[in-house]
């Protein structure tokens, strides 16, 4: 009986020591552009943008408990519906056409192209940093390109950082989501960049129903983001 | 439960809201689009002769989150009180730390605040001096103007925020009849006219002060008077340098003078900023050529 104890007790132990040591993987560190990628002129280059699944609304951290979240779902309740009636996607596929626009600078011979199956549903490569965690190399024959461009756009709308029940700053403008290249032979990264912008609205935040500083801040992340992906490529 | 929800709604409502910042104002017009006739404007400064001038600093004022365990046993009124003290204490440290951004940026540009100490606000003016009126004859439909310098780290650009505002017919300033903030960016100062502007003449820095508020008040006649009404200019995204990084302004071109485009933003504020003007036409002209 003690034995079994014993087994179920290191079994745990185990179980939530891998647990947490796969929550603790390294993150990919950025990824600097190669630029000796793009001189072969016969290099093909797929470029694809995938949009966040939601409408622009506030993203809620740090609201731990479920009555916390409530509570700090319902401060925001009027941001959000502002968000999502005023914010579309022009704003994002603006960023889109421009990463397209820096990459043509460096290569004539790249297309827009359509992935059949999402990322999310490619096999899982195991690699070392530096190489992307999805299998994209089966992609090189079916899009007929070498390198796969990939803009990620995850969240955008607003950010609001709490602490349990309290507000601990005001909604700032906020776009999310990841930039990176892949050389489908390999498929170690060419780049990698996170994009995280969050700007801190200038004076007061809490005008409703339009939200000018708010939704000024939002714009700004967009033009921020925008800086950062010209010096990026 | 309700009852629960809508408490804590409303204390962290009342304990937590964004701090208070004078350079800033909400736009409120309750007299019609042009209550005004150009020669019926009268405006008055809130402030003493001097000048205000500060230096440019962090806005964020978010502070870390502080993991923080209620303690249960204490009742409801217990964990509201617990509740509002962590309120308080965030809402403070917030506080404190604008109040020390600020505190910082204002040493930095000290050079700056010394050259301008002394001068009055009223040395500024151009024609407009003619609106304004003495302290004694100062009534209810004079507007108050406020104007407040900022400068850079670096002392080579100055952003003037101008707030403007009406009381109502009684004097009172809880629900005011008009009130809007127009802002001017002077243009970035190269290293031969960052030399000159901090030297020892202020003349330079005087000069492009009351370049920024003659054209702030010209457009604060404008929008009084109704010019910039009717426009309907579709919305668009500018970028102006400021502290050498791009701030992004939402709205609508709304005038060009100048040197300056005028736009009116997503708050109704009017932003004027340079346009491709040599930066030596714009900085050290006469202000009394436009």
């Amino acid at each position: 009986m003690l034995n079994f104890r014993h087994s179920v007790k290191c079994l745990f132990i185990v179980i939530t020591t891998l647990i947490l040591a796969a929550c603790g993987s390294t993150p990919q560190p950025l990824v600097e552009i190669e630029s000796n990628v793009f001189t072969k002129p016969e290099t093909s280059v797929g470029y694809v943008y995938i949009l966040p699944e939601e409408k622009a609304t506030t993203h809620i951290y740090g609201a731990s408990c479920l009555l916390c979240y409530g509570v700090a779902s319902s401060l925001t309740s009027k941001l959000d519906t502002h968000l999502e009636g005023t914010i579309d996607q022009q704003e994002l596929n603006n960023i889109s056409a421009l990463v397209l626009e820096e990459y043509s600078i460096r290569t004539s011979n790249i297309k827009e192209v359509t992935l059949a199956v999402p990322i999310s549903k490619l096999s899982k490569f195991k690699g070392e940093l530096g190489f992307a965690k999805k299998d994209f190399r089966a992609l090189k024959d079916s899009l007929g390109v070498d390198i796969l461009v990939v803009l990620e756009l995850h969240r955008h709308g607003a950010y609001r950082s709490f602490s349990s029940y309290v507000p601990n700053g005001d909604p700032q403008g906020y776009i999310a989501g990841l930039l990176y290249a892949v050389d489908l032979n390999s498929n170690a990264y060419i780049q990698y960049l996170e994009l995280d912008e969050k700007v801190q609205p200038e004076g007061e935040w809490d005008e409703p129903t339009t939200f000018p500083s708010v939704t000024t801040s939002y714009y700004q992340a967009v033009e921020n983001i925008k800086n950062r992906i010209r010096n990026a490529i | 439960m309700r009852f629960l929800f809508l408490s804590v709604f409303f204390l962290i409502l009342g304990c937590n809201s964004t701090p208070n910042r004078d350079d800033y104002a909400k736009h409120v017009n309750t007299m019609g689009k042009a209550f005004h006739g150009e020669n019926k404007l009268a405006f008055s400064f809130t402030q003493s002769e001097g000048i205000d001038l500060r230096g440019i600093h962090n806005r964020d004022d978010s502070t870390s989150s502080t993991p923080i365990l209620y303690q249960g046993g204490a009742g409801l009124v217990g964990m509201f009180a617990q509740i509002g003290a962590h309120a308080a204490f965030i809402n403070s440290s917030r506080n404190a730390k604008l109040a020390e951004e600020q505190e910082r940026a204002d040493s930095k540009i000290s050079p700056l605040i010394n050259l301008i100490s002394g001068v009055s606000i009223f040395s500024l003016l151009d024609r407009t001096d003619s609106l304004f009126v003495k302290n004694n004859d100062v009534d209810n439909e004079t507007l108050r103007l406020k104007p407040i310098f900022f400068s850079n780290e670096k002392m080579n650009q100055v952003i003037l925020k101008l707030i403007a505002w009406l009381p109502d017919e009684r004097g009172r300033t809880k629900n005011l009849r008009y009130q809007n903030m127009i802002q001017v960016f002077s243009p970035i100062l190269s290293e031969d006219e960052h030399a000159l502007f901090i030297d020892k003449d202020n003349d330079d820095v005087k000069r492009m002060m009351a370049r920024q508020l003659n054209t702030a008040i010209h457009i604060l006649q404008g929008d009084l008077t109704g010019r910039y009404t009717g426009l309907n200019e579709p919305q668009n995204t500018f970028t102006i340098l400021r502290n050498n990084r791009s701030k992004v302004v939402r709205g609508s071109v709304v005038d060009n003078r100048c040197g300056f485009q005028v736009v009116q933003d997503l708050h109704s504020w009017y932003i004027a900023f340079p346009t491709e003007t040599p930066v030596q036409q714009v900085t050290l002209s006469s202000p009394e050529q436009c």
